[in-house]
């Protein structure tokens, strides 16, 4: 009897142990996904990356402006075909958001596929912890 | 080889119980060194002077370190691109230009691979202690072929550093007193042109990138034979080869400048340290290997199984048992010490049990590990 609650009571603190590890660890990300839904998830971290994705294109700009000023020495209010150039940058930008959204969507996604795995096997183990302690 | 193994056991086993606080401190230290390293440009601006001389110094990088060891991984780098650009603020142009182009990096790969973006600082402490070729073994081991990205952009970024450190060198002082907004677009064109063919130079370190791929892919792809015995190791040596190599061609083919006997000994060294790290991951035991075959309803097995090398613990004496609990008074360590080398359970085995119940008997499958209590 005693042997047997021993074992118990020792299994219970290693369970136990391994669910404070992992709400130290992974679990605080994994259980605030989880709030989310998959697609609500995704969407909100692509608006970020857009955003960052955005700010890189201007940056691109930027140079590439220069670049034409300095280096091809263009005059930028006679030598530019402006509707030509804004064109082309305006098909960068897209192609390049679209790229990092697909880009953002799968590996949000996995990300969110593998906490929900860990959540939610994290959440059956403590019902059943709950239970045998009932 | 037994006494080696244990000492793999100990230094695991104190990981283990340390693992946070290691992790943080090799963070830290990861930290500090690249910190160092990018101070050691030097070419700060007059105003930023305070911040890396005098009694500002040692608290401000100990305050950056602190920050790359506790932030995500991707504002961790931002820290370190920050320092950069405060680094070489003497030519306010030149800080300019570099703050763009490590805002791109930022945002097109590190804010998108997270923790995997700290490779690129892994390869650049790499360069620096000359075995780059650790970290490209390592990566090629432990993670995936996406590893390439951060290994070629911090190829590129090493090879990009000491033009950039060149063109700071003759770039003109800003000077804040004597600000004309003619002499600031002639200096900012002058220090685009030439920062422009300084990264085009640096397009050249791509080879380098190319066979530090090629030896990602070799170790990767061989790491990952499970049919084979030593996979792990094989794959180790496979790429120091491919490293070796690609190297030697290239100095046949395009003519770059590697001295081969350095590349050699530092690929040679680096291999060993990854061994090393591997051998502290997992130990198996390869000659007690062996197949299995089983089948159920749906699916037939075909199973290897390989052992760990698992030692038998040691029991703790009189002594071992004080240092582990100080407040054991000497009869129950004596005590303890008597019945230490305790017989294990008889092996649990299936059985089919005859369970009463209620004044019912019913079979039951269950595992008994032979008490006959079990069935009362």
């Amino acid at each position: 009897m005693g042997a047997e609650y021993d074992d118990a009571r020792k299994n219970r603190i290693r369970v136990m142990t391994r669910f404070a590890l992992y709400e130290k660890n992974e679990g605080r990300d994994d259980l605030r996904k989880m709030t989310y839904f998959i697609n609500d998830y995704v969407y909100r971290k692509n608006s970020g990356i857009r955003f960052g994705v955005l700010v890189g294109c201007v940056i691109l700009i930027i140079l590439y402006t220069l670049h034409k000023i300095v280096m091809e020495k263009l005059d930028i209010f006679t030598d530019i075909n402006y509707v030509e150039e804004l064109s082309r940058i305006g098909v960068f930008v897209v192609i390049t958001l679209i790229v990092y959204s697909i880009i953002g969507t799968v590996i949000h996604m996995i990300e969110y596929r593998k906490a929900r795995l860990r959540a939610t096997s994290y959440l059956n183990e403590l019902q059943e912890l709950e239970e045998l302690e009932r | 080889m037994e006494k080696l193994l244990r000492v793999r056991e100990e230094i695991v086993f104190f990981y283990k119980r340390h693992e946070t606080v290691i992790g943080y401190l090799l963070r830290f230290l990861a930290g500090l060194t690249i910190l160092g390293i990018v101070n050691g440009i030097g070419q700060y601006n007059a105003r930023a002077a305070d911040l890396f001389t005098g009694g500002m110094a040692l608290p401000f990088l100990l305050l950056e370190a602190m920050l790359f060891m506790l932030l995500p991984a991707t504002l961790g780098n931002a820290v370190i691109c920050l320092n950069v650009v405060l680094q070489t603020s003497k030519s306010l142009e030149v800080a300019f230009f570099l703050f763009l182009a490590l805002t791109l990096v930022l945002v097109f790969y590190s804010r998108i691979a997270g923790r995997e973006s700290l490779i690129v600082v892994a390869m650049i402490l790499g360069f620096y202690f000359r075995i780059p070729y650790a970290v490209v073994l390592f990566v090629g081991l432990y993670y995936g072929l996406t590893s390439i990205i951060p290994v070629t952009i911090g190829t590129y970024i090493w090879a990009a550093a000491p033009i950039v450190g060149g063109i700071l060198k003759v770039a003109p002082v800003f000077d804040f007193s004597a600000i004309d907004a003619i002499t600031i677009w002639n200096n900012a064109a002058s220090v685009f042109v030439q920062m422009a063919s300084g990264f085009g130079q640096a397009l050249g370190s791509l080879f380098s990138a190319f066979v530090y791929a090629m030896a990602i892919l070799a170790v990767f792809a061989l790491g990952r034979l499970k049919d084979f015995d030593y996979a792990k190791e094989i794959s180790i040596v496979i790429g120091a080869i491919t490293l070796m190599i690609g190297f030697v061609v290239g100095i046949i083919v395009s003519s770059i400048q590697v001295p081969i006997l350095e590349v050699i000994l530092f690929v040679t060294l680096s291999a060993a340290i990854v061994e090393f790290a591997r051998f502290f991951d997992i130990a198996l035991n390869y000659r007690k290997a062996d197949q299995v075959e089983f089948q159920d309803e749906e699916n037939y097995y075909y199973v290897r199984v390989i052992p760990k090398v698992i030692l038998k613990r040691m029991q703790p004496d009189a002594e071992g048992m004080k240092k582990l609990d100080p407040r054991l008074d000497s009869r129950t360590v004596r005590a303890r010490v008597v019945t230490a080398p305790r017989e294990r359970a008889e092996p649990m085995r299936d059985t089919l049990l005859y369970v009463k119940r209620d004044g019912e008997t019913f079979e039951s499958g269950g595992r008994s590990a032979g008490n006959p209590k079990d069935t009362d």
